[in-house]
């Protein structure tokens, strides 16, 4: 069995029997997901499968969605690094074995929809399509199976039943979740924007996810930072808005966020909006007519 | 006899021969409309046919409804208590108004849909009726479908009526240019079968006819003497000559509680049944052929409450005369207010 299945197959296994320690060792092993927004395993005993199964536990008891989505997309990444040499027909084993449906790169139409990423790099359209299966690129089969684990830990976590643990064992946990939600640093939710009074849908939509703690796209990203900073909005303030990304990297982040602003890219139209994927439709022809026919409303109203 | 109660009993008369036309009826939740509202009643199951015939029977519903999840629990309230076990993909067309013209683009778009489900999707097993009024719905009985969420849903219908980039379909490197070729399969397929048509006719591209043709055989479009930006700019115009664009009411597709007619229900507002049309029947489809209640030997006695001239027929029938027409006709006319029975 390899390390994909080894991990996943003991987290939802219908064990709920750990050593004591198991429930410290996540407590640990949490608040470095905190602090560096990795996982860093290096060995894969039976402690530190347990430890991975009480910190799914942690996430599910959890109230806080930020907790939840980190631990199930920082998971989901570190087995996707796993995974990342497979190759050939030991790659379409893992995925046949977890249940994705695919043969010579031709996968089953219905499982790509389900669980190819939300981005315009995978949509249909451009795949070549034919009586129900989807051809995918090898690479493309390791970001499907990274996103397969990520949406089984969140059914999991939406799923879980706290009464199949022992009521000392659920004490335990439940104080380690008290203990992580205060871990959890204060994040700004929203950009204080004076000169604006309202946000185009497609800003707005993107800002409620990000608030969410969901996991945006790259495209989703890209298109909110440009808008930020064509509205005049400091890096720091907009680096401190997307803390609220569950796979949030300081050092990323603020690269690319000066890059942006150093190649003063200007917002892209509502029809490469469109092809981002990212368009809700609102009946303008650039994202920034909103905002400019917002300022002229705002100047009205003053008057 | 009042006209509504008239109405009621004929209601109760077709559903006294109806065959529940699906499967997994006792894991649907069922809703039941009355005079004037589609969906009164809602949170109804059955255990089987005969509970359900009975049910008819008795409540004579205008309009009979089913959702198209299916639920460990259909009764129970609220949606989260059902426990939603999987979702019959459903598609429904449906048309402008009920003129001939809307309901013939509405049978080709259903067929267009049709297409490519079969094409691209590899949908074989599918039940298809007319919707009882404008349209028609396509119920795909395959369980690979039934556990998509609602955002894979979406993204279906996205394929079935969003815009695409063309530009997506190349690719460039410092010496190569690598787009669509015939091989392909989806909408880069069709785009490419689409241009190698267009070439081959000489409708456009005449000046370098052979390294268009060189271009789709290998998907090698550096052979052609255009820049990237060029090559999306002269094939641009054939994004629209692609795009299926399959006029398909989203909502209804990606909505996991919705409630849907039953096939061969009736539609109370119509009188039509929304009649299960058989394969390759649906360009012949004539509602007020196929899609009739009753028999066509029974007659009923009405006074016409307003002039009405029926399609087909060049006399009017003319307000405040009495005449023995089709029960259907009848039931049909006294629905929408134009006649009431006599006897």
């Amino acid at each position: 069995m390899d390390y994909v299945e080894k991990v996943l197959s003991f987290l939802f296994s219908a064990s709920y029997e750990f050593p004591e320690i198991s429930i410290v060792e996540a407590k640990k092993l949490f608040l470095s997901i905190l602090s560096e927004g990795d996982l860093n395993l290096k060995e894969l005993g039976e402690l530190e499968l347990s430890s991975l199964k009480v910190s799914l536990i942690i996430s599910s008891l959890s109230k806080n969605e930020f907790l939840r989505n980190k631990f199930a997309v920082v998971l989901s990444k570190f087995l996707h690094k796993k995974i990342i040499d497979l190759e050939g027909k030991e790659l379409e084993r893992l995925a046949n074995k977890l249940g994705i449906e695919v043969e010579s790169l031709w996968m089953e139409v219905s499982h790509y929809l389900e669980y190819s990423p939300n981005s315009i790099d995978y949509s249909l359209f451009y795949k070549d399509v034919f009586q129900g299966k989807v051809r995918v690129s090898e690479h493309e089969l390791k970001r499907i199976i990274q996103e397969f684990i990520y949406k089984k830990l969140r059914s999991f976590m939406k799923s879980f039943n706290p009464s199949v643990l022992d009521a000392q064992t659920l004490n335990k946990i439940k104080e380690a979740v008290s203990f992580l939600e205060n871990e959890i640093p204060k994040f700004s939710k929203s950009v204080e924007i004076k000169k604006v009074s309202s946000h185009p849908p497609c800003i707005n939509k993107i800002m409620k996810r990000l608030k969410k703690h969901e996991n945006l796209s790259h495209y989703e990203r890209w298109v909110l930072a440009i808008y930020l900073i064509n509205l005049g909005v400091p890096i720091p303030q907009i680096n401190e808005l997307y803390k609220n990304l569950p796979d949030y990297k300081e050092k990323i982040t603020l690269y690319q966020l000066n890059h942006i602003k150093e190649k003063g890219y200007s917002m892209p139209s509502c029809s490469k909006m469109r092809t981002y994927g990212v368009c809700v439709g609102c009946d303008t022809k650039n994202p920034m007519e909103w905002v400019y026919g917002s300022k002229r409303m705002d100047k009205k109203k003053n008057k | 006899m009042e006209v509504k109660e008239w109405i009621k009993r004929r209601i109760s008369e077709y559903y006294s021969t109806f065959r529940f036309p699906t499967t997994n009826l006792s894991k649907r939740e069922f809703g039941i409309g009355d005079f004037g509202k589609k969906i009164e009643r809602r949170h109804f199951c059955f255990n089987g046919e005969d509970e359900l015939k009975g049910f008819l029977i008795k409540e004579a519903p205008l309009y009979l409804s089913y959702s198209s999840s299916f639920y460990n629990f259909p009764c129970r309230t609220p949606m989260e208590a059902k426990e939603r076990v999987g979702t019959e993909l459903i598609f429904d067309i449906d048309s402008e108004d009920s003129s001939k013209e809307s309901l013939m683009k509405a049978k080709d778009e259903t067929l267009k849909l049709i297409d490519i489900l079969r094409e691209d999707f590899g949908v074989k097993h599918y039940t298809l009726n007319f919707s009882g009024n404008r349209g028609f719905h396509l119920h795909i009985h395959e369980k690979r479908f039934f556990n998509l969420s609602q955002e894979a849903r979406k993204k279906l219908v996205e394929y079935l009526l969003g815009e695409l980039d063309h530009s997506k379909f190349f690719s460039s490197t410092e010496h190569k240019i690598i787009g669509p070729k015939l091989g392909d399969r989806g909408y880069k397929g069709r785009f490419a079968k689409k241009l190698y048509e267009i070439v081959e006719e000489g409708r456009k591209f005449k000046a370098h006819k052979d390294k268009w043709r060189k271009a789709l055989m290998d998907g090698n479009y550096s052979v052609l003497p255009f820049s990237f930006s060029e090559l999306i700019r002269k094939t641009e115009f054939l994004k629209d000559l692609i795009m299926v664009r399959v006029d398909v009411d989203g909502a209804v597709t990606y909505d996991l509680s919705k409630l849907i007619r039953v096939p061969n229900s009736i539609h109370g507002s119509t009188g039509f049944v929304a009649k299960i049309i058989r394969e390759g029947e649906i360009e012949e489809f004539n509602p007020y052929e196929q899609a009739l209640p009753f028999g066509e030997d029974e007659k009923v006695l009405v006074k016409f409450l307003k002039s009405v001239r029926l399609i087909g027929e060049n006399e009017v029938k003319v307000k405040g005369t009495k005449e023995r027409i089709e029960k259907s006709l009848a039931f049909i006319l006294s629905l929408r207010g134009f006649c009431i029975p006599i006897e």
